[in-house]
């Protein structure tokens, strides 16, 4: 209730500031302008469209990346020499701007689906993986024990003692990759795409329709919050 | 089942090569028996434990089970200080934990673990978490995945330590009820003189590091036994013969 209200104040004060000329019209559009394109955008359909590709693509992108992050995470916290072989590369390969590859990926895999999504893949797998080592590490010693000498057959282990001691850990580290998917997808739209969120706030900038670009953002928003709530707080 | 220990040390890695931990511990425990484990602290009475129960390897010597002839080795469970519950496991699932591990189906297993959890008046909990329940409720819990299990052997690690006086004494009344009967061998390891007294049939006293046996006493206290009242006289008068024995161990080595 209190942060709706400070939004609303917030809102009133860009509208009242943007009317009376004190900031840039073309720059910072009041919100009431900016709510009557997106209002326009839901009703005409463009909005669903790009919403449709941008979450197709995140949902897939984010789906394969995390995923396979998660079992190499898991993997790496199981077996420490699996751990020692692939921390280094990963320490090398995870800071490397994923969008930078993205010429590559587009001659590999040509225009297509496939090379806008693998560098959001690429790039949700790292946070997943790290989080996934870290997260069984981090299981007490003693439960480790207690499952030896109850002599726990390797399924249980995984289903009674590794996943539900990792979770807590891991789902940290999934909304890191959720949240690094976000952001690469839509600069991997505003660079090749000619649908899609990204694709509009590049599209916006172009026609200089500035009220786009912030309803965008703000459809943004509301999936980053819809997405990571899936995840727990 | 018997259990033997014959010449085992214990090496740990230590800044200036290994430490010696334990040291040429000879030690049966006899079928059925209720045996202490006493001795200052660092004198590997735990790992002594962890031994038994097959978590960890002895570095020198080896631990028989003589006449053993299941299909299986003998399963020797242990019972920790900080009494080991899988926090988001159910105190169910966590009772049930053992006999899920032997591959029991779930309608038995849960069968078994709530008729303990009635014996232990723990029936009340069986949907709750461990860190819903006391200290104590929690050791409770502990004892009923042990005893429900029915090892071989039970091996317990200062199970009552963490607990206040009251509580302690009437888990250490359970635990006797819940044992006695079984014809299971229970090595019970503490640093109390009086509980090792109150609860043991035969208590080994350890000297300080490296472990080794310095003397193996029978407590005179006839079974069954109730321990809220006083003990008997030859059993407080034992007390202060432990005591003188482990106290030069205890003493800070003069500078």
């Amino acid at each position: 209730m209190a942060h709706l209200l400070a939004l609303l104040l917030a809102a009133a004060a860009w509208e009242a500031a943007a009317r009376a000329g004190w900031v840039a019209m073309l720059l910072f559009p009041p919100p009431t302008i900016i709510l009557a394109w997106l209002v326009e955008s839901l009703r005409n359909g463009e909005m669903a469209e790009s919403l449709m590709a941008s979450g197709q693509r995140l949902v897939l992108g984010f789906g394969l990346g995390a995923g396979l992050g998660t079992l190499a995470g898991l993997a790496m916290g199981l077996a420490p020499r699996l751990h020692r072989a692939l921390d280094p590369v990963i320490a090398a390969l995870h800071p490397m701007p994923k969008v930078a590859l993205l010429p590559l990926f587009l001659v590999l895999f040509g225009f297509s689906e496939k090379a806008r999504m693998v560098p959001v893949a690429l790039v949700a797998f790292f946070p997943a993986a790290i989080a996934g080592a870290v997260a069984v590490r981090a299981i007490d010693p003693l439960l480790w024990n207690v499952a030896r000498n109850y002599g726990a057959p390797p399924l249980m282990v995984l289903r009674r003692l590794v996943l539900p001691g990792a979770w807590p850990v891991l789902r940290a580290g999934l909304r890191l990759s959720l949240n690094a998917a976000i952001v690469v997808l839509i600069s991997v739209e505003m660079l090749s795409g000619n649908d899609g969120l990204g694709a509009a706030v590049w599209q916006s900038w172009q026609t200089m329709r500035v009220e786009q670009l912030y309803g965008t953002l703000l459809v943004l928003a509301m999936l980053g919050l819809v997405f990571n709530r899936c995840l727990g707080r | 089942m018997r259990i033997t220990l014959q010449g085992i040390g214990l090496d740990y890695p230590g800044p200036r090569g290994p430490l010696r931990a334990v040291d040429g511990l000879d030690l049966e425990v006899a079928p059925g028996e209720f045996l202490g484990l006493i001795g200052p602290s660092g004198c590997g009475k735990s790992s002594l434990l962890a031994m038994l129960a097959g978590l960890r390897a002895p570095s020198a010597g080896r631990i028989g089970f003589p006449g053993w002839t299941g299909p299986r080795p003998p399963r020797r469970l242990m019972a920790f200080q900080e009494h080991g519950l899988l926090p988001w496991l159910s105190v169910l699932d966590n009772v049930a934990f053992g006999l899920e591990a032997q591959g029991m189906p779930r309608a038995a297993r849960e069968a078994r673990a709530h008729a303990m959890l009635r014996r232990l008046g723990l029936e009340g909990f069986a949907t709750s978490r461990p860190d819903q329940l006391s200290g104590g409720m929690r050791q409770r819990a502990a004892l009923a995945r042990l005893f429900v299990a029915e090892a071989e052997a039970m091996l317990l690690d200062e199970p009552f330590s963490a607990l206040d006086a009251q509580t302690r004494v009437v888990l250490q009344q359970e635990l006797l009820d819940l044992w006695s009967g079984t014809g299971r061998s229970v090595v019970y390891v503490t640093h109390d003189i009086e509980e090792a007294l109150l609860l043991c049939d035969r208590v080994v006293v350890l000297s300080a590091r490296p472990g080794r046996v310095i003397a193996d006493i029978t407590v005179p206290f006839p079974r069954p036994r109730r321990i809220m009242g006083p003990p008997p006289p030859e059993v407080a008068a034992l007390r202060w013969r432990i005591w003188d024995m482990l106290a030069p161990t205890i003493t800070p080595p003069a500078a």
